[in-house]
């Protein structure tokens, strides 16, 4: 092979339509231009199967195709000499590549069209550049990338030995911001239901948007977390940007969250964190530029995604099994004693607003309210992850209650909305509530109160 | 049987390839640089014989040759399948033909953010030769259920 596969990383990112063509039984050639050629290794690519059906009884009969690649960044261009292996309409392949197409297509605005057939192998006998005009320029070398996997390496064994799940999230994207150097990071996890991904934390955006909201299937991070595969996309300058499927409330106050954007985002990667079958979230990152994210990339990320997983796992566990130990003093005083300020629970979707402002809902939402109702009630201000495990009022699934990461979500919220009431973390499996006045919790308007 | 409808469509600043059976006895591939209906209802289309020497070196009259058409804005897209007529370097008119496809389809591809760099790799008018083509089908070939259906009957 004079050219070798792993070099032409940048002919496989679904940018630029390749080209394929078949001869028939009787020689008659076929000609179609093909929106994916997925790199598998050094002797071997799979081909997304759409619609084409004149090239795939081609393919069947002869067994042989040619296919052009093109070289996202450079143009120039590759002809690959192909021997068809087999079709695969399920199983891990197939599944990656329908994911990848999904959120390519959906993005120009084909998602419906676009819908795959098979995944369908290929051997490559021989990969021959085309001959270019000098004036396009020197043919681009091998892919020059940072060294990925020692990064990875670094950035998961951080993770692994951190303590505190809230503190592990800040690790992990102030490692992809300084290991990695990406600029636009943000970590999501599934709501209660697991119909929405919720934004827990992120870097580089404006706003934090703590508690923004995606629906599953929507964008790259809903395919990644639906189908529990990495999406990558690396030039959306020919496609609207995906749709952030920001949902609505459903009451007079608004329970909106916009998701934070990079505004003109050229590249996206989602990765889904999985432990044990489960999705924990998703990781994502987006940048201004094309082709931000490798090949390279995405394997790494991977790494990281399920580190995060494992450890989140590992917190939910451990806050499941191990006594409460407390690790600091008691919560601060209260402070500003007298300034009362109205809390608001719409029992549909559990959403809170203090003086009028949404600040959270589903668990998050339950969690504040309550933690508020027992401090007006009693003055409570400590609060077991037991106890609230154990709570009828708080309707916590008896098993992945996810329950660390909601309580993440209500610190970061609350804190983010600079709100009148904290919570604060005083030691495995046990928090504080902090409170700047006199909460004063009102029923909302019959109208919108809901079941 | 190429319907003005049709013709209008392959002689625009859209994107084209045609493949044939290539030295190897496989199919190759080579853009096509512009096209054009003749005076007896045959397709013209212009390559370059230095960059797609598998596909075009070898050609002969009588050999099938295909050619798809795909508008970039949209993905519309046409194949046309024929036999060669006949295939012989450009004339000075073929060249004035091609040279202003390369403008108007240069322009259409920057507006959607593609690099001139990117372009020249693949539209160069060195050892331009002309095809003709007589067709004898052709087919839609825009993405979704409808591809593959002929629209044109053979003559």
């Amino acid at each position: 092979m004079s050219v070798a596969l792993r070099d032409l990383r940048g002919c496989f990112e679904g940018v630029i339509p390749s080209i394929i063509a078949t001869l028939g039984p009787d020689g008659e050639p076929n000609v179609s231009y093909l929106s994916h050629v997925h790199f598998i290794d050094d002797t071997h690519v799979a081909l997304s199967n759409q619609y084409f059906s004149k090239t795939a009884a081609n393919v069947r009969a002869s067994g042989l195709a040619t296919v052009l690649v093109v070289d996202a960044l450079s143009g120039h261009q590759f002809e690959l000499s192909l021997r068809f292996i087999g079709a695969f309409q399920d199983g891990e392949l197939f599944a990656r590549m329908a994911a990848q197409l999904r959120a390519t297509s959906t993005h120009e605005g084909m998602g419906e069209v676009m819908k795959l057939r098979s995944a369908d192998l290929y051997e490559v006998e021989a990969c021959r550049a085309v001959a270019t005009p000098a004036e396009a320029g020197p043919a681009p070398g091998p892919p020059q990338h940072p060294d990925r996997l020692a990064a990875a390496a670094r950035l998961t064994a951080s993770i692994a030995a951190e303590q505190d799940a809230d503190a592990m999230l800040d690790q992990a994207l102030d490692g992809l911001v300084e290991m990695f150097g990406f600029t636009g990071a943000m970590v999501l996890t599934p709501d209660e239901a697991g119909a929405r991904l919720v934004l827990l934390a992120s870097r580089g955006y404006v706003a934090a948007s703590i508690g923004a909201e995606v629906t599953l299937g929507a964008g790259a991070i809903g395919i990644a977390a639906e189908t529990r595969r990495a999406v990558r996309l690396s030039d959306m300058s020919r496609g609207r940007r995906f749709e952030t499927a920001v949902l609505s409330g459903r009451t007079g106050e608004s329970s909106e969250i916009p998701l934070p954007s990079l505004g003109r985002a050229q590249s996206q990667l989602a990765v889904p964190m999985v432990s044990r079958d489960q999705l924990y979230g998703v990781l994502f990152l987006e940048s201004e530029r094309r082709f931000a994210f490798s090949h390279e990339d995405e394997d790494a990320l991977v790494l990281v995604a399920g580190q995060i997983a494992a450890n989140l796992r590992l917190f939910e566990l451990e806050g499941r099994d191990q006594e409460p130990q407390r690790a600091t003093a008691r919560p601060s005083p209260q402070i500003g004693q007298g300034r009362p300020f109205a809390v608001r629970r719409y029992a549909f979707d559990d959403s809170v607003f203090i003086d009028g402002a949404y600040i959270v809902k589903g668990v998050a939402g339950r969690l504040l309210f309550h933690f508020l109702a027992d401090f007006v009630e009693t003055g409570r201000r400590e609060f077991t992850n037991r106890e609230m495990r154990l709570d009828p009022r708080l309707r916590l699934p008896e098993l992945k209650d996810n329950l660390e990461t909601r309580l993440i979500l209500l610190r970061r919220r609350l804190e983010e909305r600079q709100a009148p009431v904290r919570i604060v973390r005083l030691g495995r499996g046990l928090i504080g509530l902090e409170v700047a006045g006199s909460p004063m919790l009102e029923a909302p308007p019959p109208e919108a109160a809901g079941s | 049987m190429i319907d003005d409808a049709l013709g209008a469509f392959l002689e625009g600043p859209v994107m084209m390839v045609a493949a044939a059976r290539g030295l190897d006895g496989r199919a190759a591939i080579a853009r096509g640089l512009g096209a054009r209906r003749n005076a007896a209802d045959g397709v013209e289309m212009f390559a370059s014989r230095w960059q797609w020497p598998e596909a075009l070196a070898g050609l002969a009259p009588g050999d099938a040759v295909a050619m798809t058409f795909c508008r970039p804005t949209d993905y519309s897209a046409y194949q046309v399948k024929g036999d060669l007529i006949g295939v012989g370097p450009a004339a000075d008119e073929d060249v004035r033909v091609a040279e202003g496809y390369l403008r108007e389809v240069s322009a259409i591809l920057v507006g959607l953010g593609v690099q001139p760099r990117q372009i020249a790799c693949w539209l160069t008018l060195r050892d331009l030769v002309r095809l003709t083509v007589r067709p004898r089908v052709a087919f839609l070939q825009t993405p979704g259920p409808t591809a593959g259906a002929a629209v044109a009957a053979p003559a």
